[in-house]
């Protein structure tokens, strides 16, 4: 009876001990994993930066079966529920912040600017080609820097559509942690954008969307505001104001888009779990000769929700 | 189905069958003495739930996969009473961690002012709100949970408001506060709640007044027959805003045209003037200003009508007729531009220039009423007007100009001479 009772004691603690390795061989900060079952060790949560992981060990005959009528879920965590979670966050371009770049590479995730000095690690970028009314853009999280290579974590936006050397002198990066859009002074001959990029990170199985809405016209007061854009382009020399969305998970792409103040618009969504999904949303602005003078503002809030 | 039927077997069953031990792990590693957990679902009911075992989740032995087998007769013999109090205290954990019916639930957030998106830092009441998508049972657990932490530790609030049921049965959820943190707070509801019922828990979260954040709130009731889940957030100093800006400068323009606005003038010539006819002359004001408020523009005269100081021409007395004969010299008409300027409704420059009147400039004389004497001696006065942007179509355009006739006829008595006036227009753009 003491050796069995010793035998299970020296197995717990073995088995204790290994749950530690295993624990910390879970922790990851790009990579999601709701539920696991390991056995070579097991942790009630364990936690990184965006995850939390629930793992189990010591499992047999775990898994799922069915029949017509039924379904079984078979394993200690088939029946746990998984701590929902949700977040979500907004960068906006920095013009300080611009840099040339003569090289991007979809596949290698990198981009070559000018100079890196300014940029660090986890520094969200953007990337506009052919800057304008019609240009490209892109958007990612540094994760190494080496040199004038940025390398990010991954791509979204328009990535595809970047040429791998810009041929002309208006290709530039940005850091993206701003708040404000600063189209700044205007002129007739030539549109001016700026962009924000989304991120979103939830285990919601049914997705999320994003939506945005104006606090109203971009406007100096409120009899004296900006054209909104409603023939789908906003056009240089032409008094319009709008909104242009890309992504492979931005919804309402193609086109030029006035902002409302009195409804929201989606702008992202996803029917699964998001894991730093993100799109590039940019503010198109051209004015004519008699677009009225002044400090045009406006406010538009973004809300993400999530579709437990 | 390998190894299960449906779902009879009972807690006396599990105690048989767990003779057949295997390692079970529970929270940090914990082995117990338990066998597979198994669950079972009715498609058509997909209920969970201990209490209803027959539709629910069951527990099953699987043969000669245990770590050790005892016989009957050890079994029996050793330490039967301590063995049955640990297996009973597996079951007990075990049913502990029986799974529930869950559910994603629409959360909802609500601070003081009734929205989520307006922030300000600092301690905020936030209410928490979603419907239950089946029981609560009494003792069931709630679990808020706030990320990322706040900057000190979670209270109830002011007003504890606990409204999953009417204020007449009174609150049903119980937060102590050694279950709170900075980022989470637990609590128990102290009623059962019943399917569908739509509530909510107020907290207080100290919100750091300092950092531009958008905070998740999660909620995760665990514990009875039913275990919802969701989150929201709430975004704090403007974190989910982009502001976004722009400045238009400043331009004005003004030029005197000829009458048919192909080039410009500073002439107006009434020609050789006679007793039988009255001679007019015409030029244009093209103006163009993106100022905000418009523009002013003044008209003023150095002198009257005159043969270069000897001989001074009548003017016209405001609002009276020119007539062959009668001396008189003015502006026989003022017809501003019917088009050109921002509609304050529509944005599109389809308003029309201003002329002044009784009350908007000389007092003796209004301009949008013909006809009206050139003023000089008065100073400056207000003559046509724009009270938004002003934006004329490219030239020649005669609708989106100011067209200004003068004129003058004279007498048997007018004394002969190269009568001359410089008139002196200003605009003034109201930025």
């Amino acid at each position: 009876m003491m050796r069995r009772t010793s035998l299970v004691a020296l197995v717990c603690i073995a088995l204790s001990l290994l749950n530690v390795f295993a624990v910390r061989a879970m922790t990851s900060t790009n990579f999601q994993i709701y539920w696991d079952s390991v056995n070579i060790g097991g942790e009630d949560t364990s936690t990184s930066t965006n995850f939390r992981l629930r793992d189990t060990i010591g499992e047999h005959g775990s898994g799922t079966s069915t029949s017509a009528n039924f379904r079984l879920s078979a394993g200690y965590r088939v029946g746990d529920v998984q701590d929902p979670f949700l977040t979500f966050s907004i960068g906006t371009q920095e013009n300080a912040t611009e840099v040339a770049y003569s090289a991007f590479s979809n596949a290698g995730k990198t981009v070559t600017v000018s100079s890196a000095s300014g940029y660090s690690v986890g520094d969200y970028i953007g990337v506009v080609e052919d800057k304008g009314l019609s240009q490209l853009i892109v958007t990612g999280k540094i994760t190494d820097i080496t040199g004038s290579v940025l390398t990010v974590d991954s791509w979204s936006g328009e990535p595809a559509s970047l040429s791998a050397s810009p041929g002309g002198s208006d290709d530039f990066v940005y850091r993206m942690s701003g708040y404000t859009a600063a189209l700044g002074v205007q002129s007739v001959s030539t549109g001016k954008v700026s962009f924000t990029h989304t991120n979103v990170t939830t285990n919601a199985s049914n997705g999320y969307s994003v939506m945005v809405q104006s606090d109203g016209d971009l406007r100096v007061s409120t009899s004296t505001v900006i054209t909104k854009v409603s023939d789908g382009t906003v056009t240089v020399g032409t008094e319009e104001y709008g909104g242009e969305v890309v992504g492979s998970l931005a919804v309402g792409t193609g086109g030029d888009f006035a902002f409302s103040s009195t409804s929201t618009r989606t702008v992202q969504e996803s029917a699964t779990y998001g894991n730093n999904d993100r799109v590039g949303l940019m503010y198109k602005l051209a004015i004519g000769t008699g677009t009225p003078s002044g400090n045009y503002q406006q406010i538009v809030t973004f809300t993400s929700t999530a579709n437990y | 189905m390998p190894f299960l039927e449906r779902s009879k077997i009972t807690v006396h069953q599990v105690l048989n069958s767990n003779r057949h031990r295997e390692g079970l792990t529970i929270g940090n590693g914990i082995i117990l003495p338990t066998r597979v957990f198994v669950r079972l679902i009715h498609w058509s009911t997909m209920r969970g739930a201990m209490d209803r075992p027959q539709t629910g989740v069951s527990w099953a032995p699987k043969r000669d996969a245990g770590i050790s087998h005892y016989s009957e007769t050890n079994f029996m013999k050793k330490g039967f009473s301590l063995r049955s109090a640990g297996l009973i205290a597996s079951v007990v954990m075990m049913m502990s961690q029986f799974p529930a019916a869950a559910s994603g639930v629409t959360v909802s957030l609500s601070d003081g002012v009734g929205t989520v998106d307006a922030g300000s830092g600092g301690s905020t009441e936030i209410t928490t709100s979603w419907t239950s998508s089946g029981i609560y049972a009494t003792n069931s657990t709630l679990t808020i949970t706030v990320s990322p932490a706040t900057q000190d530790t979670i209270t109830n609030c002011a007003t504890v408001d606990c409204n999953f049921f009417s204020s007449a049965i009174g609150c049903d959820i119980s937060f102590a506060t050694s279950t709170m943190t900075s980022s989470t707070a637990t609590g128990t509801f102290t009623q059962s709640v019943a399917t569908s019922t739509a509530g909510g828990i107020c907290l207080t979260y100290p919100i750091s007044a300092t950092s531009v954040q958008n905070y998740s709130v999660a909620v995760l009731t665990s514990g009875g027959s039913t275990s919802d889940f969701g989150a929201a957030l709430y975004y704090v100093l403007g974190a989910n805003q982009v502001t976004v800006t722009a400045t238009v400068p400043a331009t004005l323009s003004f030029a005197i045209r000829n009458s048919a606005d192909t080039a410009n003038t500073n002439t107006c010539a009434l020609g050789v003037l006679s007793t039988t006819a009255v001679s007019s002359c015409s030029y244009r004001l093209r103006i163009a200003t993106n100022a905000t408020n418009g523009f002013n523009s003044t008209i003023l005269a150095d002198l009257d009508f005159n043969s270069n100081g000897n001989a001074t021409m009548t003017n016209i007395v405001n609002d009276t007729a020119f007539a062959a004969g009668t001396e008189a010299y003015g502006i026989s008409t003022l017809t501003a531009a019917d088009s050109g300027v921002r509609s304050a409704t529509s944005g599109l420059f389809v308003a029309g220039i201003v002329e002044s009147g009784i009350g908007a400039g000389y007092a003796t004389t209004t301009f949008n009423t013909d006809t009206s004497p050139v003023p000089t001696t008065t100073g400056a006065v207000l003559f046509v007007y724009a009270t938004s942007a002003v934006n004329p179509e490219v030239a020649p355009s005669l609708t989106d100009t100011t067209l200004v006739t003068h004129s003058a006829a004279i007498s048997a008595g007018t004394e002969s001479g190269a009568y001359t006036q410089t008139v002196t227009y200003r605009v003034t753009g109201s930025f």
